[in-house]
């Protein structure tokens, strides 16, 4: 609930309407999508190991590694809200490379504390934590692409 | 650690009371001259899910009422549904919404805009063909965002047949090769000027924007002032359109557009500074931090 809140704020603030509240509660009903699609692909990695933590105390442990990106993300928005409209709505407040740069730190950052975590709660051996982590990024990651863009990825498909 | 806490609380809290009243009332007179209802327009707007965009249908027609939009249309990549559903949701006190979609067409690449149709065109098709299609179904046809890479695909039965092009879209904030790109396929045949904010999510709603001269304030209205070229768009200093209908459109001050919006641009700054710190802070010490300590916990219990 926490990261579908924080994200709403975000979705608010970089659509140019920061903090209403109406924006703020109606954004986090829809974008809870996104806890929701890695939970489930958490569920599907840790299936197994069920019985030695539960599934809801491991989800529970398991975004507490989401700090990094939220609060990337949250720079990002407050960046995006400063901006003049014509360059928010251009993409041109924010350097590409600056951007690419540091949402790369973010997923090599977030991916290094999944491990820690498979490794040190689930106390699996290193392929194996390597192994689910791929695993789960793949799902999580397909069905948020899924969600956003799957009648892009249709006519994409086609050509 | 519970002072910054409840310090991070309060300007969170602060930030959605002020943000909320900062909303304020969302009344708006549509601007009557001459027997027209000069409607603003944005005519290519995607909206969450299926496009990579970050609000719902609902949530796209109040941002847009906000920003003193008339009209959309919520032009979906390759589908209709959610213009269907966001007209579905639409209330009395607008704006006015049109159903469209994005064609994305693969043969060969180009992006056409088809604003009222009931059901969604095919992308395979050639651009000349979707636009007989488009107007078999009682729509307009407009090219979206036409630049060197999407422009070679309209041939001259494309660009015979075609309402309306895009002669200001975001791309043109980007780089003004291609403001150069947009004037020069205008030039191309007779089209309805039209403005546009491919908008997102991203920024404000409507920072591109076609001024319509309808008859009537109806989707009919909207559709035949497009096929009668009855539109003005205005970029920094340049007119696009019909002459007389940019003479009246200075002349009922719709552009340039007006300003006074300075104070309120400030105050959501302060908004959306004190409320991001505050998110921040969170961040760092509000459950993730409280679940940081059980997950070391649970790790040793375990």
């Amino acid at each position: 609930l926490f990261i579908a809140f924080v994200l709403a704020c975000n979705i608010s603030l970089i659509a140019g309407d920061p903090f209403n509240a109406r924006l703020v509660a109606s954004a986090m009903a829809y974008w809870t999508f996104v806890p929701l699609a890695e939970a489930a692909a958490l569920v599907v990695v840790c299936w197994g190991a069920r019985r030695r933590l539960s599934l809801s105390k491991l989800t529970d442990l398991f975004f507490t590694g989401h700090a990094p990106w939220l609060l990337w993300f949250t720079v990002l928005s407050i960046i995006w809200g400063l901006q003049s409209p014509q360059s928010a709505s251009a993409f041109v407040g924010v350097h590409e490379v600056a951007l690419l740069a540091g949402t790369a730190v973010v997923v090599i950052w977030c991916g290094y504390i999944d491990f820690c975590f498979f490794s040190a709660v689930l106390a699996w051996p290193r392929t194996r934590v390597a192994f689910a982590l791929l695993i789960q990024r793949m799902i999580s990651w397909f069905l948020l692409l899924l969600v956003f863009s799957w009648a892009s990825l249709s006519a994409g498909l086609g050509r | 650690l519970s002072v910054l806490r409840w310090i991070s609380s309060s300007l969170i809290f602060a930030a959605l009371v002020a943000g909320t009243v900062a909303s304020g009332p969302m009344q708006h007179v549509v601007a009557k001259s001459e027997g027209y209802s000069i409607l603003a327009a944005d005519f290519h707007v995607h909206s969450f899910p299926g496009d990579w965009a970050t609000l719902a249908p609902w949530d796209v027609t109040l941002e847009a009422r906000r920003r003193h939009l008339d009209v959309i249309s919520l032009t979906s990549h390759n589908h209709v549904w959610a213009g269907q559903l966001g007209r579905w949701m639409a209330d009395a006190d607008g704006p006015l919404v049109i159903v469209g979609e994005e064609i994305v067409g693969s043969a060969p690449h180009y992006h056409l805009l088809a604003v009222g149709v009931r059901s969604t065109v095919d992308w395979r098709k050639s651009a000349a063909d979707a636009i007989g299609d488009i107007h078999a179904q009682g729509g307009i046809a407009i090219a979206a965002h036409p630049i060197a890479e999407y422009s070679r695909t309209y041939d001259s039965i494309a660009l015979r047949e075609l309402d309306g092009a895009e002669v200001l879209h975001p791309v043109v904030f980007e780089r003004d090769e291609s403001a150069d790109e947009l004037r020069e396929f205008s030039s191309r045949g007779k089209f309805a000027a039209i403005g546009d904010s491919d908008y997102r999510g991203l920024g404000p709603a409507g920072v591109c924007r076609t001024y319509v001269f309808a008859r009537e304030f109806s989707e009919h209205g909207v559709l035949e002032a497009i096929r009668e070229r009855h539109t003005v768009v205005y970029d920094r200093g340049r007119y696009y359109g019909d002459t007389k209908l940019i003479e009246l459109a200075i002349r009922e001050h719709l552009v340039p557009a007006r300003g006074g919006d300075d104070k309120h641009a400030i105050f959501s700054s302060i908004i959306g500074i004190a409320g991001g710190i505050g998110l921040v802070m969170a961040i760092l010490m509000g459950p993730m931090g409280l679940l940081r300590s059980r997950a070391r916990t649970t790790t040793v219990r375990v």
